[in-house]
């Protein structure tokens, strides 16, 4: 087994709010090999984008994040600001869910993807300008030297979202962090930029993690996946175990509450009921009020994170009679 | 490629250009537009009525109120610049740093506000300038020194909103420097509203000037200042009504120029126009 690039350990994200602390993330852990894609899935709320941000300290001062992230065998956590400037960006990028808004609207593409090749490169303007518009080509931008003059305004969603993916890619990152990239664009558009995230990842031998709510883009593009609910990872593994046999009740209820390609004209399962509040501690599972296979214990005894099978891990009691069904 | 340039300009932005440039004109070089010296007395024509020897009349000294009215146009312009210029500056760093890093500077800001937003603003400036003497030097200070505060309210809140933007969270994880985030994304994106007005502020500086000048706390007579010119006229008004409306006139005329330019830029800065 190979060092991880990214190791996260124990990641806890708390807001302070006026019932009390909201625990947004609750003990979160993952690693991310070199060049590997990862999922995160999970309904809104479950503290996926929170992780994302924390890792990359994007979060305001009034959380309180503790745990570690150790990228390189160094903690990110702990890192002092210069130290992360270093690795923000040229080592690690993001892209966000909503293109528009990631992108400045008072400067041209090209002068936000130079700005970023300037920043990091040290290439001189000529070669920034050609760099500039070999990236639009790599993200699948025809015509690069006239869009570079383009505002972000004038471009669709869907090449607003190759524009932001160029301009990360500029530094040529080890790891992308993808926060929902498609979640803003039409179905078309999606898997367009999926495939575009999965191609570059191959080709440029970039990790990724990828953060959605839709178990479809994970099935598409992740080696590896992590569910998380109610700031806690649930159930880690290979895409095609997790998918294949769920070890957590919550997963195995999330994948029938999805359409199956195969099977035809199957009634949708919807989970019941809604995810806890998440400002008060809970003492047992916190899936177990929805939950379909809940015991005595789930209600007084948190399940521990193990190991299910080869390489897959969940935290649930009826880890056996899920994964038997 | 000049016409072309002009042609793609808004239109309100042409006119208030054009309102400008005649001011500018006439405070530049007065002696062009104005037939008489605007000190010298003339005697033999007290209080003429706007006609063909003096189209906008005479004062009780005989001194022509058009050439009075051309001759103020350049302490107007520079009050409108002078009086505008420092809190602009010191309105939008003060707003763009407090707005960008919050904290206890944030708070203090609020409060000073508070303290500031709670008297008039003529009131204030007057205190002050009692406070300093009268004369146009101590009224940019005053004026500067309440002024700002109304620049940089408006640029914090500006901010606020912009920092919480994906694109200075891109930037951020870009890791760009503080400065180029401040500068190059935050500061362009939340200029716009701060330079329309101080557009408006220029037009309300010169009506500023002009009130303080009547008041006898801004420019001193003899020198020709329009809030002045008015003041002179007052108390002959039933008698002679163009002493004061002419450079009344001209007050009106200005501050329509600056409106519209600031309407243009505001236009002209709409990247999505």
């Amino acid at each position: 087994m190979t060092a991880a690039l990214l190791r996260v350990e124990d990641l806890r994200v708390g807001f302070a709010a006026p019932g009390g602390t909201v625990r947004a993330v609750d003990g979160v852990s993952f690693a991310v090999d070199a060049g590997e894609i990862v999922g995160l899935v999970g309904e809104s709320g479950s503290g996926k984008s929170v992780t994302l941000r924390a890792i990359t300290r994007l979060l305001r001062r009034t959380a309180t994040v503790s745990g570690r992230a150790e990228w390189r065998g160094r903690d990110l956590l702990a890192l002092p600001e210069r130290a992360l400037r270093a690795v923000r960006g040229r080592e690690i990028a993001t892209i966000f869910q909503e293109p528009m808004a990631a992108l400045n609207p008072v400067l041209t593409i090209g002068e936000q993807i130079e700005e970023s090749l300037a920043a990091h490169g040290g290439l001189d303007r000529r070669a920034r300008r050609a760099r500039a518009v070999e990236l639009l080509g790599l993200v699948g931008i025809a015509s690069g030297a006239q869009r570079l003059r383009s505002y972000p305004h004038e471009f669709s969603g869907g090449m607003r979202q190759r524009a932001t993916i160029a301009i990360a890619l500029a530094a040529q990152p080890m790891l992308l962090l993808a926060d929902e990239p498609t979640t803003a664009l039409d179905v078309t558009i999606q898997d367009q930029i999926l495939k575009l995230l999965t191609r570059l990842s191959a080709e440029l031998g970039m990790a990724m993690v990828l953060v959605t709510h839709d178990l479809g883009v994970v099935a598409e593009t992740c080696a590896r996946v992590c569910v998380m609910y109610a700031g806690r990872v649930v159930e880690a593994g290979p895409v095609g175990t997790v998918f294949a046999r769920p070890r957590h009740a919550y997963t195995a209820a999330l994948l029938r509450s999805m359409p199956q390609g195969g099977a035809a004209r199957q009634p949708l399962v919807p989970i019941p009921g809604q995810p806890p509040r998440l400002d008060q501690a809970i003492p047992g599972c916190p899936f177990a009020p929805r939950c379909g296979f809940v015991e005595a214990r789930c209600w007084t005894d948190a399940p521990p994170f193990s190991q299910v099978a080869p390489a897959q891990w969940a935290a649930c009691w009826a880890a056996e009679r899920v994964g038997a069904c | 490629m000049m016409y072309r340039v002009i042609g793609r300009l808004p239109a309100p932005l042409l006119a208030g250009a054009a309102i400008l440039l005649a001011l500018l004109l006439c405070a530049a070089a007065p002696g062009t537009v104005a037939p008489y010296d605007p000190l010298a007395f003339d005697y033999a024509a007290l209080l003429q009525p706007p006609g063909r020897a003096h189209l906008f009349g005479t004062d009780q000294f005989g001194r022509d109120i058009l050439s009075r009215t051309v001759a103020a146009a350049a302490i107007d312009l520079q009050i409108a610049v002078l009086a505008t210029v420092g809190p602009l500056l010191i309105g939008t760093v003060v707003g763009l740093l407090v707005g960008y890093y919050g904290g206890i500077a944030d708070a203090v800001f609020g409060r000073l506000v508070d303290l500031v937003v709670t008297f008039p603003f003529l009131v204030l400036v007057i205190a002050i300038v009692a406070v300093l003497g009268p004369g146009l030097g101590n009224m940019y200070v005053a004026i500067t020194a309440v002024g700002w505060v109304f620049y940089a309210r408006l640029m914090r809140s500006e901010v606020l909103v912009l920092r919480g933007q994906d694109y200075v969270s891109a930037c951020k994880v870009l890791g760009y420097g503080q400065a180029r985030i401040l500068l190059r994304h935050v500061l362009p994106n939340a200029a716009r509203p701060v330079i329309v007005y101080w557009m408006t502020d220029m037009a309300l500086a010169i009506l500023l000037g002009s009130s303080l000048g009547y008041l006898g706390l801004g420019a001193q007579p003899p020198a020709a200042e329009w809030g002045v010119l008015i003041a002179d006229g007052k108390n002959l008004f039933t008698q002679a009504w163009w002493i004061a409306v002419f450079p009344g006139f001209a007050i009106v005329l200005a501050g329509i120029g600056f409106s519209l330019v600031g309407d243009g830029v505001a236009d002209l800065l709409d990247v999505k126009r």
